[in-house]
């Protein structure tokens, strides 16, 4: 799944869709208004599903549209992944930062996050 | 306000054992203003438990540490194997003393008394020792804030005005010379305090309040 901000993250995922078509069949992308408005419980929510990955795509975090929000969704993502981690979960979240034109970190970091392989919970 | 700090997950995972339906309460008192046992915290904590496989929900009352807030509680307590409270040890007992036979765990470590300092930043301010003289200090409680809980001046060690012991934070006498200063009270520090009578504190043992007029 991928959570795209509607003023560089989604404009920059239709542009990644259409340039890898091979790649994307699998790839939900959700619009959000700003990545800042994207909480712990919406993303959590997600896992809870058959999603394993979640990618957020968003404005540069120093010129992010509404200013911070770029900024609190990397802090948020790394929080996510720290208690992913210590419950041992092995589903992760990524973010990404882009503009409209510049997608290659979107690759990059679906690349890197496809890379480690989930393992399935076993029920208690 | 009362601080807690999350338990570690895996030792969470691990009190619930065998348990398969999980009821994670958060509290909406003070553990929500330290971010540690609120309705979100909750919300994430069933979530994470969720997707570890079990049949968790969440819930979040004003206060688990009253029996009038818990009580509407009971039947969802019931239905469940084992609930987790978020709020401090005193919610916890108060699930407890409602309802004895089910299996309850503390989700959070209470941790203490304080306030928050800054966004994302929280303090303790007091020990609770029963016997309240901050007023003879400027405002600044020196059994609380200083390392050594002297009554009498500083011990030497402070530098910058940074404690010795906790280098990051300020030495509490520092802060009271430099309070009774602005009061223009610093005549205050010559008068001798006595020892500390720790009768008032939890070293007498477990304390209570009485309302008589309060009574029913």
């Amino acid at each position: 799944m991928v959570i795209a901000c509607d003023k560089s993250g989604y404009p920059a995922m239709i542009k990644y869709t259409t340039e890898n078509s091979t790649n994307h069949e699998f790839i939900k992308i959700i619009k959000a208004p700003c990545l800042g408005s994207v909480k712990e419980s919406d993303i959590l929510e997600a896992l809870e599903g058959k999603c394993d990955r979640i990618l957020l795509v968003g404005c540069p975090i120093d010129s992010c549209f509404h200013q911070n929000g770029s900024r609190f969704a990397q802090r948020r993502v790394n929080r996510i992944n720290h208690l992913l981690e210590e419950a041992g979960i092995t589903k992760r979240v990524a973010i990404s930062f882009v503009t409209a034109e510049k997608i290659s970190e979107i690759k990059r970091t679906l690349d890197l996050i496809s890379s480690t392989p989930v393992q399935e919970e076993h029920k208690p | 306000m009362i601080i807690g700090e999350r338990k570690p997950i895996p030792e969470i995972l691990a009190m619930l054992g065998d348990s398969k339906k999980v009821l994670v309460l958060g509290c909406g008192t003070c553990v929500t203003v330290c971010l540690t046992g609120g309705d979100k915290e909750a919300k994430e904590l069933a979530s994470l438990l969720r997707i570890k496989g079990y049949e968790a929900d969440s819930l979040t009352v004003e206060r688990q540490c009253e029996l009038e807030f818990i009580h509407p509680l009971r039947e969802s307590i019931q239905s469940v194997d084992a609930v987790i409270s978020l709020a401090c040890g005193i919610g916890v007992q108060a699930l407890f003393e409602l309802d004895s036979e089910k299996s309850i765990y503390p989700g959070l470590n209470t941790t203490f008394m304080g306030m928050p300092v800054k966004q994302g930043y929280w303090e303790e301010r007091c020990w609770g020792c029963g016997n309240c003289i901050i007023h003879l200090f400027g405002g600044t409680c020196p059994i609380t804030r200083c390392a050594k809980s002297l009554l009498n001046g500083p011990c030497g060690g402070s530098k910058d005005g940074k404690c010795e012991v906790k280098p990051d934070r300020d030495c509490a006498w520092q802060l009271i010379y430099d309070r009774l200063k602005n009061l223009n009270r610093l005549d205050w520090l010559l008068t001798i305090q006595p020892p500390k009578d720790w009768s008032t504190s939890r070293y007498g043992g477990h304390r209570k309040m009485t309302r008589e007029d309060m009574l029913l």
